[in-house]
């Protein structure tokens, strides 16, 4: 079966492109001028406001994948329509083309890539793919068997491990889920949330405390935080006094608090008083948290990195406080990831593939990484424009030496004490990476958001490879989003080559839609979940079997048949 | 698995000894019986008389009170099933053996009539002259307007093959009993609500009179009563007289005893279930029935009539018909029930036999027969019932343990038991176990046969010397032949007991027993006896006494017992026997006529019309290469044993070459050919009863059709090994088609390759045209998907090449098949395109035995507690899997990929028996990730 040669178009509903009236003419007469697109295009419509203008694309409507990620309600033609003067909605999924069609859609393609925020349209090079693909023999690859969960009604979002054989997932149709990791057998449904659930954390008990089952904290759009018991699936107590919808939340286990971070961030106790809150931050609200040392607490709140100080009541006041103590401007676009890496710093990445290492005891930059761009983009015949989604870091993991970086779509490995990458991936993925995990084994795992999931390896490279150097190809189409990397400086990598390689040890293909997250469990083996709605246990099939039989045995034991004589 | 006559010849081929590793002899219990009457010469699906029918019904008939025995309706309900054979005769030759309808009425110490609930009696008879035998179940249904209210019944299984009759008799006998109670339980319905309207109209009548009485006794003060009132008031006595009368049947008839129901007969459970299930339907559909009782008086629908003084039992007057006596409800239950029965014993003696053995052999394999079985309700049924009615008290027999824990020997048992001529069948038995023992083992078996059934047999000659002014004979034999008799005090004496004990019981039985099973003949012809028959039995008595345990002294002496008719064919051909047996297994298993009527009525056709003779025959036979011996066999002078072993359609080379139309219409098909054949086009498309029945015999036509296609499958496509070993490795396989019929079909046939998960799921999709998702890959195992012409299938073949590696790709309009590599020997004989097999079922057979063996592989690897659990702590992982790997190849000989396919079954085999006490588990999705490669032709 010869391959198809595809045209991805947006995998989500609903994304917007940012596009003038002007633009939107500019596409329109570039179709136009494409016989094969032509005569799918609907003619050009000024709305009556004289602000807005649509035309309708309809790349074949018979060429649409019936089924796989499409939803109900979908239209039949794609819909190019500014909605408002600087928008242009998308709806579509897959499309998978042939022929002379398949030339004048990449164009358009192409333009509407270069104006939007995300890259909801990619182009797949039909000869010539710089993906590292693997083969049908994948023999490191110990996840030989699956099983389908399923539960969730939308997109599942997280999944968090409530102990060593279970976890709760949780997405947009508000509903969190408890499994049984093992068996995968769904054990709770926890639903209260009337709306998309936005963050999800657990809280472990305390040893002195007399409760001692685990709560979980899920805060979602509906502007509540409910605190489950997920033995019993009973609902603790529920908040819902935020004015915005709670983006993240952290647990300091060592003050026994939890601090939510909306448009504002708030501090709570295990019984769910109001302790302190932060005055108005910002209408985006705090994007991530984590707790450093001293009682601080540092917050991702668009470009800036604000660091709190948390008061404890004292002798002197009874009073919890939250004090702010220092904004860090040195990011140039939204924070979209920030970790602790070790005892001495955190880390930060930006939508425009700055990743910078901070210390937690003074807050000053240990080290700056900006040019991942640089490696991408070398010799590809079709130059895009470099599209800020290509280099925004969505990810971090790290061990003691080294922080992984989920970059658009490439995998980084950034080494702390050479402050350098040392190894990377620049298309680990056919889209952008949304969640890597690092494996005990130098592996690293990876997930995408064009459903798959793939191992890697982290190995020493034998032989030096020269690599070219990039070229740095920007801004090709003069309107649009002028990208931020176009005023940065193009440095020359100090190094053409890297002293490791990230090797692809294997692939799990299942989902059919984007793959949101996983969660790796040391004995059971690996959890994903993705837009498709569904959860996949990925397990390794000798290991099962190898249960399997004991329990057999077990099983045998128990109903005496071991013994009995024939 | 083992389901059909021809596997009695594959164990006894030698051919399948070449196993790599020594196959250790089989249980006892296991090995299926030889077909008793195989050495006759003829082949197992001869016709035994020429009976004017043409395939056995079930005959409802009535001993009316105004004109006699008369037949009522017959099941099937077709006049060409049961022919030319008289009806009416037969009644009467039914009704007239009903020991036991007891009369009720007035009995002589009480003052009211009393209501007696017989027990149905259960006879089997025979009538040489219209060769037909029947098992007759008589019942008695109440009627008010009937004298002595009741109206004898009787419902008749007729067959012209006696020996049917007589084996299973104890299923007949249950399903029968079934229908009775059915139309009991309504009757007794319909009998109180017809004697409570019966009551007011009593009270009504007697209000009427009181009130006339009054009224005259007031006109008429003159002290003394005339004529008329005394006439009333002699009335009104008489009135309540019958008020008291009624209302004493009502209680008796409501109080119908329970434990009648529980006790005594045979089924009770069924009997109890089937009491309640008509009331629950009742229930359901009308709440106001809930309680019998309430039926009629709920009703205020019924306005009472005045009963007149006279009688109401006059001649003219119109009996009610057997529905109106009955809830219609019931009735159409009954109904229902009878053509089930009908259903269920379709077919020959000998396949309903084995697929009962077999049955009960599957049941017991409860941990892998899932894996390829498709065990129908039924069946379960069957066995359940063999089980729970044990014909005979187990306690005092010496192999009772062996036989509770498998039902197989019961259920040879309890058939013997049945026959009249029980020592022989008991000594073939014998013959089965075929081992050293064998002296030691006929006593046992003699006298752990149960008592009853020697007593009923006693019972019977009593009975048949008493009554034999009807020249009714235990099988016709006693009274011709002193050696029959030799015999019989030989068997018994190698029953422990005495013959003396033994009979004082079964008189003592005979009293206690309400309901008799009794087992006649009626053979008034002493021309069918034949000389040869007694001239086989002192060999018989010889092989006996010399207890040479070889076939062929079986074989000899199983002559002595079929039937004298079989017997005219027998001779000469005695040492032609095993083999004839076996290549009348080998070439007619697939024979219709073991599950499917149509050939019946061809054969019956032709014997009469004398179209089909040797010759055809002959040729037939030679076209498809066996020995000559075997078509002289055939030849042999004897009416029946023609056509029956080849069907004729399958013989058709067309059909066999022939390609997708076929099967499409293959019922057609079917039918064109064999009247083609038997040149009676006319007549032989009595196969409409079949198509109504969707249960039974179209599985089994599926069977053969998948087998079929099957076998053309891996004829036209040289890659069908990697195909077949990805659907027993658990790897999906699509097969890709455009033309759904094409598609269907050979998913359809592939189908009987993939194991199952659990008894309840097929993992087979027979026809998807939306891309396949993954969930698609857990649940199905067998898909088959449409091409679409149009862009819009890129879709679906995008998610194909997506999921290519949980995929094996057979692609029907290229001709193309995209699968990983395989190496191993199983498939390759399992599918070996070169195969002599010709036929649909034979292959469809052959399939369900390698992969039984194949099932027992996995079982062995499943449950070797070595192969699994470290020796001691320290034993690594790799070991173990070392451990492992060289039983699968040293012990079960199994080479490259076919491990796979065992791992894959143990796999299945571990989760279904974990299941089993967990509920639902998902099952999951294994894969290798192994390269595929593209087949092409």
């Amino acid at each position: 079966m010869a391959p198809v040669p595809r045209v991805k178009l947006a995998r989500q509903l609903d994304s917007s492109l940012e596009a003038s009236v002007g633009q939107c003419q500019h596409i329109y007469s570039v179709a136009k001028a494409m016989p094969s697109v032509y005569d799918h295009m609907g003619e050009w419509k000024e709305h009556s406001d004289r602000q807005s203008s649509s035309f309708w694309l309809q790349i074949s409507a018979a060429s649409r994948t019936p089924g796989a990620g499409v939803r109900a309600g979908e239209k039949q033609q794609l819909d190019v329509l500014p909605m408002r003067p600087s928008e242009v909605f998308l709806d579509s999924a897959d499309l998978w083309h042939s022929g002379p069609e398949r030339e004048g859609i990449r164009v358009l393609c192409s333009l509407l890539n270069s104006m939007r925020r995300h890259p909801l349209l990619e182009l797949e090079p039909n000869n010539k793919s710089p993906l590292q693909t693997i083969g049908e023999e994948q023999t490191q690859n110990p996840y030989t068997e699956l099983l389908v969960l399923r539960a969730h009604r939308d997109i599942v979002r997280f999944l968090v491990q409530l102990d060593d054989c279970r976890f709760a997932s949780a997405g947009d149709d508000g509903i969190v889920v408890v499994w049984n990791a093992q068996t995968g057998e769904k054990l709770l449904e926890l639903s209260g949330h009337t709306q998309k659930i936005t963050a999800i954390i657990t809280f472990p008990p305390l040893e002195a405390c007399e409760e001692k089952n685990q709560l979980i904290l899920t805060a979602s759009a509906d502007k509540t935080v409910i605190v489950w018991d997920c033995d019993t699936g009973r609902q603790v107590r529920k908040v819902s006094c935020f004015h915005s919808t709670v983006k993240c939340l952290t647990i300091l286990q060592r003050l026994d608090v939890w601090l939510s971070g909306g448009s504002d961030l708030c501090v709570w106790n295990r019984r769910l008083d109001l302790l302190c809150k932060t005055s108005h931050l910002s209408d985006t609200g705090v994007s991530a948290l984590i707790e450093i040392p001293k009682n601080c607490v540092v917050a991702a709140v668009g470009k800036e990195l604000i660091i709190f100080k948390l008061v404890a009541p004292t002798e002197g006041s009874l009073e919890w406080n939250i004090l702010e103590v220092k904004r860090l401007l040195d990011h140039q676009d939204n924070i979209l990831s920030l970790v602790n890496v070790n005892d001495l710093s955190f880390v930060s990445g930006s939508h425009v593939g700055e990743l910078i290492v901070w210390d937690v005891s003074d807050w000053t930059v240990q080290a700056c990484e900006r040019n991942f761009w640089t490696q991408l983009d070398t010799q590809q015949e079709i130059k895009l424009c470099q599209k800020p989604n290509d280099i925004s870091i969505h990810h971090f993991t790290w061990d003691e030496e080294n922080v992984f970086a989920a970059v658009g779509r490439g995998l980084y490995v950034y080494n702390l004490q050479m402050k350098r990458v040392i190894a990377c991936q620049k298309t680990a993925h056919d889209s952008s990476v949304l969640h890597i995990a690092r494996l005990p084994n130098r592996q690293l795992i990876s997930c995408s958001e064009d459903g798959s999931v793939r191992i890697w390896e982290l190995r020493e490279k034998q032989q030096l490879a020269a690599e070219p150097l990039p070229t740095g190809f920007f801004n090709m189409w003069g309107f649009g989003r002028v990208n931020k990397q176009a005023s940065q400086p193009v440095k020359k990598q100090q190094e053409n080559t890297t002293p490791c390689s990230l090797e692809l040890i294997g692939d799990l293909i299942g989902h059919s839609s984007s793959v949101e997250m996983f969660l790796h469990f040391e004995d059971h083996g690996l959890v994903t979940c993705s837009a498709d709605h569904l959860i996949i246990l990925w397990k390794n099939g000798e290991r099962e079997s190898g249960l399997r039989s004991l329990k057999l045995f077990q099983k045998l034991e128990e109903n005496g048949d071991l013994y009995l004589t024939v | 698995m083992i389901s059909a006559p021809d596997v009695v010849a594959f164990t006894k081929e030698d051919e399948y000894e070449e196993e790599p590793y020594n196959e250790p002899a089989l249980p006892e219990e296991y090995s299926v019986p030889l077909f008793p009457f195989a050495s006759q010469g003829t082949n197992p699906w001869s016709k035994l008389s020429g009976a004017k029918f043409s395939r056995d019904f079930i005959l409802i008939s009535e001993f009316s009170e105004q004109v006699g025995p008369q037949p009522l309706l017959t099941i099937p309900n077709d006049t060409k099933v049961f022919g030319t054979f008289d009806l009416n005769y037969f009644s009467l030759r039914i009704m007239s053996v009903d020991y036991q309808a007891s009369f009720v009425g007035h009995p002589p110490g009480s003052a009211y009539p009393k209501l007696n609930f017989v027990e149905d009696s259960k006879v089997v008879l025979g009538d040489s002259k219209e060769g037909a035998f029947a098992y007759v179940h008589h019942l008695t249904l109440y009627d008010l307007e009937a004298r002595g209210f009741v109206r004898p019944f009787c419902m008749a299984y007729i067959s012209a093959d006696q020996h049917k009759i007589m084996q299973q008799f104890q299923e007949l006998s249950t399903e029968f009993s079934k229908a009775s109670e059915c139309l009991k339980t309504g009757n007794r319905k319909a009998f109180a609500g017809e004697l409570e309207k019966k009551l007011k109209d009593l009270d009504y009548t007697r209000t009427v009179l009181h009130t006339e009485t009054e009224i005259q006794k007031k006109a008429n003060d003159k002290g003394f009563y005339s004529s008329q009132a005394i006439e009333k008031a002699n009335e009104l006595a008489s009135v309540e007289k019958s008020i008291i009368e009624h209302q004493d049947l009502l209680k008796q008839i409501r109080s119908y005893p329970h434990r009648k129901l529980k006790g005594s007969d045979l089924c009770s459970g069924e009997m109890e279930r089937i009491q309640d299930q008509p009331d629950q339907a009742a229930t359901t559909s009308n709440p106001d029935e809930s309680a019998d009782t309430d039926l009629f008086i709920c009703r205020p629908s019924y306005t009472p009539k005045l009963i007149k003084a006279k009688s109401t039992k006059c001649f003219d007057k119109k009996l009610k018909t057997l529905e109106e006596l009955c809830d219609t409800e019931y009735f159409t239950q009954t109904l229902a029930q009878l053509s089930h029965i009908e259903h269920m014993f379709r077919g020959d003696l000998c396949y309903l036999l084995t697929s009962q053995i077999d049955r009960a052999l599957l049941k017991q394999q409860h941990v892998t027969n899932f894996l390829f079985e498709d065990l129908v309700e039924v069946s379960d049924r069957v066995v359940d019932k063999q089980k729970s009615a044990p014909p005979q008290p187990c306690q005092d027999r010496p192999l009772s343990r062996s036989l509770e824990e498998c039902p197989i020997p019961q259920v040879l048992i309890s058939i013997g038991s049945y026959k009249s001529s029980v020592e022989s069948v008991l000594i073939k038995m014998e013959q089965e176990l075929g081992d050293q023992e064998y002296k030691e083992v006929e006593v046992t078996e003699l006298s752990s046969f149960d008592a009853q059934e020697n007593l009923d047999y006693l019972d019977l000659d009593m009975k048949g010397s008493i009554s034999s002014g009807e020249s009714i004979e235990v099988l016709g034999t006693e009274k011709s032949t002193s050696v029959l008799s030799k015999s019989d005090s030989q068997a018994s004496l190698t029953v422990p007991l005495s013959p003396q004990v033994v009979r004082s019981k079964a008189v003592s039985y005979r009293t206690i027993s309400e309901d008799s099973i009794e087992v006649l003949s009626t053979c008034p012809s002493e021309a069918l006896i034949p000389d040869d028959f007694k001239a086989s039995y002192p060999s018989a008595i010889n092989e006996e006494e010399s207890y040479a345990g070889d076939s062929e002294g079986a074989i000899h002496f199983q002559a002595s017992i079929s039937p004298p008719v079989l017997d005219e064919a027998e001779e000469g051909s005695l040492e032609n026997t095993p083999s004839q047996t076996d290549s009348s297994c080998c070439i007619g298993k697939e024979s219709d006529s073991l599950g499917l009527p149509p050939s019946t009525p061809v054969h019956t056709l032709s014997d009469e019309d004398g179209v089909v003779s040797s010759p055809p025959q002959r040729y037939r036979q030679k076209d498809q290469g066996f020995p000559v011996d075997l078509a002289v066999e055939n030849a042999h002078p004897s009416q029946d044993n023609t056509s029956e072993g080849f069907p004729a359609y399958e013989l058709d080379p067309s059909h066999l070459l022939a390609s997708r139309d076929v099967s499409k219409s293959s019922l057609d098909n079917y039918s064109d050919t064999t009247s083609y054949v038997s040149s009676v086009a006319s007549t032989s498309s009595d196969r409409t009863p079949s198509s109504a029945h969707p249960a039974g015999p179209s599985s089994e036509r599926h069977q053969k059709r998948a087998g079929q296609n099957a076998l053309k499958f891996i004829r036209q496509y040289p890659f069908a090994h990697p195909a077949i070993y990805s659907l027993l490795s658990g790897r999906t396989l699509v097969v890709l088609g455009e033309d759904e019929a094409i598609v269907r079909k050979l998913v359809t046939a592939l189908s009987i390759f993939v194991p199952n998960y659990s008894r309840s799921v097929k993992p087979v999709k027979h026809w998807v045209s939306s891309p396949l998702h993954i969930m698609d890959f857990q649940k199905w195992k067998l898909i088959g998907l449409q091409r679409v012409a149009s862009p819009a299938s890129a879709g679906t073949l995008h998610s194909l090449s997506r999921y290519s590696r949980y995929t094996s790709i057979l692609d029907l309009d290229n001709k193309t098949l995209r699968c990983p590599l395989y190496r191993g020997t199983l498939v390759p004989r399992l599918a070996d395109h070169r195969t002599q097999i010709k036929r649909g079922s034979t292959y469809y057979l052959h399939v369900q035995s390698m992969l039984t063996q194949l099932c027992s592989k996995a079982f062995l690897y499943t449950f070797c507690h070595h192969l699994h659990l470290p020796a001691h702590d320290k034993e690594t992982e790799e070991l173990v899997a070392s451990r492992q790997a060289s039983f699968l190849r040293l012990n079960l000989g199994l080479v490259n990929e076919d491990v796979k396919v065992v791992q894959y079954l143990a796999e299945l085999l571990k989760l279904h028996y974990m299941q089993e006490s967990h509920g639902t588990s998902h099952p999951t999705l294994r894969f290798d990730y192994v390269p595929s490669f593209l087949y092409k032709i």
